[in-house]
């Protein structure tokens, strides 16, 4: 892995810049966004890696890379779908445009998941 | 889906080579990669807006039994519900590598590697092996814990789903037969007969559910939501107050469609759907939900079953063996339990629900037609 030819020093700016950048991009967002709105989190690896209020999304296609695999993942104004995934299965791939908190698309095997959320959600969960 | 944890050996490659990191985004956190802080700080101040005053719930979600499983706790301080988190999941990973049909050393595998004689299990397995056999014998084999062959066969979820000869169907269906399996529960062992393999694909999900609700309410957790890939299982009511609101999917949409709300206090809702796992061959749907008695995916008229009940581990296994019975007999399978509730979604659109769930469901897309029982 990458990480592994940075020195601690490197990791540890990386980690505060990085921390700071979305921590300050986060304020940002929840300033400007309207409460409720939803909200695209990707998660890679186990860990948020974006935040996107899916209401002031752009058409863009961003690739997010794990240990395991690599995901594209394509944003619309309101929604956000995996568009592309180097898994076996597709299953992340097949489930499509996702927009309503409580929606998901995960690719189990890359280890790479979207999650719409959202605190006015009709509903706290789907059984199915 | 109740079947998550059974056919897919491409998942366990990769989830076991990397062992089971666990998403989290809640305030307090492990150190780790820098995107994992740096995620972590962003979403706690996401959530931080979400929530408000109210009590702060914890988060955190992985992925075990071939599904992504997330976990929500709230009612209790966040140091407390952050080490409840870490009781429950590392519970998870104890129970993956207990009772997976495709982890290689499971009591699952090791007692079908050892068909034919007396295998020493877990108590886990003894546990989920036995109330298996339970419901096995309680629907006359519709649900059946020596699947394994047939599963194994279809291969439906993994990379080498196809459809079988006739001949190899009849050859895995002759295996599977749950009575001339056993456990022996003094002895702490289990027993197949030659040629069977077990697969607890239809139950597991359900008891690592009642596993992560035991445990978060002996750390006094007041209100939790676990969701293992669609199976519900809840402890008190929302942390604002009133029962948890549940979505019922669309058996015909998008992932996230659904039909109608279930309103749900200290109880679990798990669903057995055609859609959940399926392959498409020369314009034939194959799902999942493999019928015992004919060797081939269930077509039994319905598209989904939902049950209500106290334990989850029964709801998940009444819950695939009503589906392989179809309508009528699942009803009155259903009908004839206490505190066990359904609602069954047929291929013409009838949604049939049981007279105890009457109250607590209601049917929000008008392209449904509401049956009550």
């Amino acid at each position: 892995m990458i990480l592994t030819r940075f020195k601690k020093g490197d990791l540890f700016v990386a980690v505060v810049t990085a921390t700071l950048l979305l921590a300050a991009g986060a304020a940002a967002l929840i300033a400007r966004a309207g409460a409720g709105d939803p909200v695209a989190i990707v998660i890679v690896d186990g860990a948020a890696v974006d935040i996107i209020n899916l209401r002031d999304a752009r058409a863009e296609e961003r690739v997010y890379a794990s240990a395991l695999g690599t995901c594209a993942v394509a944003f619309e104004p309101g929604r956000v779908r995996i568009a592309a995934a180097d898994c076996p299965d597709q299953v992340c791939v097949h489930t499509g445009w996702i927009s309503r908190p409580g929606q998901s698309a995960v690719c189990v095997p890359g280890r790479v998941a979207v999650v719409v959320r959202g605190d006015r959600a009709e509903v706290d969960a789907i059984v199915g | 889906m109740p079947e998550g944890a059974a056919p897919d050996g491409i998942r366990r490659r990769h989830l076991s080579r990397a062992g089971f990191a666990e998403l989290t985004w809640n305030a307090a956190t492990r150190p780790g990669l820098f995107s994992r802080v740096a995620g972590t700080a962003a979403l706690a101040a996401v959530l931080a807006l979400f929530m408000g005053c109210a009590p702060k719930p914890v988060s955190r979600a992985g992925f075990f039994f071939g599904t992504v499983i997330e976990v929500t706790v709230s009612g209790s301080g966040s140091a407390a519900g952050e080490a409840a988190l870490d009781a429950v999941f590392s519970r998870f990973e104890e129970l993956e590598q207990r009772l997976s049909a495709t982890v290689a050393g499971s009591d699952v595998d090791r007692l079908g590697d050892g068909a034919g004689e007396a295998v020493a299990v877990s108590d886990d397995a003894l546990r989920v092996l036995s109330r298996a056999y339970y419901f096995a014998e309680l629907t006359g084999g519709a649900f059946d814990p020596t699947i394994g062959p047939l599963v194994a066969l279809w291969g439906i979820g993994s990379d080498g789903a196809r459809v079988p000869s006739d001949e190899e169907i009849t050859a895995a269906r002759a295996l599977v037969d749950y009575r001339r399996a056993s456990v022996d529960e003094a002895a702490g062992t289990a027993t197949l007969s030659a040629g069977q393999r077990a697969d607890l694909g239809g139950i597991a999900k359900g008891y690592a559910a009642d596993e992560a609700g035991r445990i978060l309410n002996e750390a006094g957790i007041g209100h939790a939501l676990v969701n293992l890939g669609g199976n519900i299982l809840t402890l008190g009511g929302r942390p604002e107050g009133g029962p948890w609101r549940i979505g019922l999917q669309d058996p015909f949409g998008e992932r996230g469609d659904y039909i109608g709300v279930l309103e749900i206090t200290d109880g679990t809702a798990v669903t057995s759907g055609a859609y959940e796992r399926y392959f498409e061959k020369d314009g034939v749907r194959y799902h999942h939900l493999l019928d015992p008695s004919t060797g081939y995916p269930a077509r039994s008229g319905l598209v989904s079953v939902t049950i209500v009940a106290p334990s989850s581990t029964d709801a998940d296994a009444l819950s695939t063996a009503a589906f392989i019975l179809g309508p009528e007999e699942g009803i009155a399978l259903v009908e004839s339990l206490a505190q066990t509730g359904a609602i069954f979604v047929t291929e013409d659109r009838r949604v049939i629900v049981t007279v105890n769930l009457a109250e607590s469901f209601k049917l929000t897309d008008d392209t449904y037609t509401l049956q009550k029982r």
